[in-house]
């Protein structure tokens, strides 16, 4: 039997440009993603995601962080859940939402990257359709968009973006990034 | 052109695909070719403000009612589409 080992979805594509004084990209490794629909019962499950979670989901494109999970508005009762844990994040969260929610593991469909530094929303700036400036873009914000014709899902971190774009495009959106970074000093921590 | 998306906010163009009017109405099965050939084929072309259907397709993929300007593209108004 073959064993297969899991890998991330830019295993081997994040390769430093330059010295990472402009940017700085990370993969943060050991996330689950997971996407969740509201069921019916609006009440019932805003109590569930109260009690468990302690978090209140307000609808809208907003981004609300809670200690273990961060939950990002990405359409009418719908939202993508990030948190660690792995590859049991969307079973855990599955279990805690049975019956008021549907739960649908994307772990291993999305990529994850963490773009940092003074030149990050620079960057950004060259393919996200976006306007990133505080004045437009919240500490609380996300942005479903796209990125040369590749979706991706931008929100804040602490010093610059979290960015997740599907994990079959990670090979081009590294193309995408490490071009557009490259004047920057793209360093990969 | 920037089209206001009632979940996500102000969003670029590139984002949503453009459907159409969104007058037409489909005619009852017991209608005859005439009312059929009418909503296949037949559209009006305002100078004006025009109600047309926009799929928010790199955004929360929601659809819309937009209310567009079609001498100038000015949107006036966007919603969400009735189901």
């Amino acid at each position: 039997m073959v064993d297969l080992a899991a890998r991330s979805a830019f295993d081997g594509l994040l390769l430093p440009i330059g010295t990472g004084q402009g940017v700085t990209v990370h993969e943060p490794a050991g996330l689950g993603v997971a996407t969740i629909l509201a069921g019916p019962d609006r009440a019932a499950f805003a109590a569930r995601v109260r009690d468990m979670f302690a978090a209140t989901l307000s609808s809208g494109s907003m981004h609300i962080a809670t200690p273990a999970i961060s939950f990002l508005g990405t359409s009418r009762n719908v939202w993508l859940a990030v948190g660690a844990g792995g590859s049991t994040f969307a079973a855990d969260l599955a279990r805690s939402l049975a019956g008021v929610g549907e739960v649908a593991d994307q772990s291993g469909a999305y990529g994850i990257l963490d773009l940092t530094g003074p030149n990050a929303m620079a960057v950004l700036a060259k393919g996200l359709p976006i306007d990133l400036d505080s004045s437009a873009f919240a500490e609380d914000a996300v942005a479903v968009s796209h990125i040369e014709h590749i979706g991706v899902i931008v929100w804040r971190i602490p010093g610059g973006f979290r960015l997740a774009t599907p994990r079959s495009s990670a090979a081009s959106f590294w193309h995408w990034l490490s071009a557009s970074a490259a004047e920057y000093e793209l360093g990969v921590a | 052109m920037r089209i206001p998306c009632p979940f996500c906010g102000p969003r670029d163009l590139s984002e949503f695909a453009y459907l159409g009017d969104a007058a037409p109405v489909r005619p009852a099965e017991t209608s005859d070719a005439t009312a059929v050939f009418d909503y296949v084929y037949l559209r009006a072309n305002p100078a004006g403000p025009h109600r047309e259907r926009w799929y928010h397709a790199s955004g929360c993929r929601l659809w819309l009612t937009v209310t567009r300007d079609t001498r100038t593209h000015e949107v006036l108004f966007a919603e969400e589409a009735a189901p």
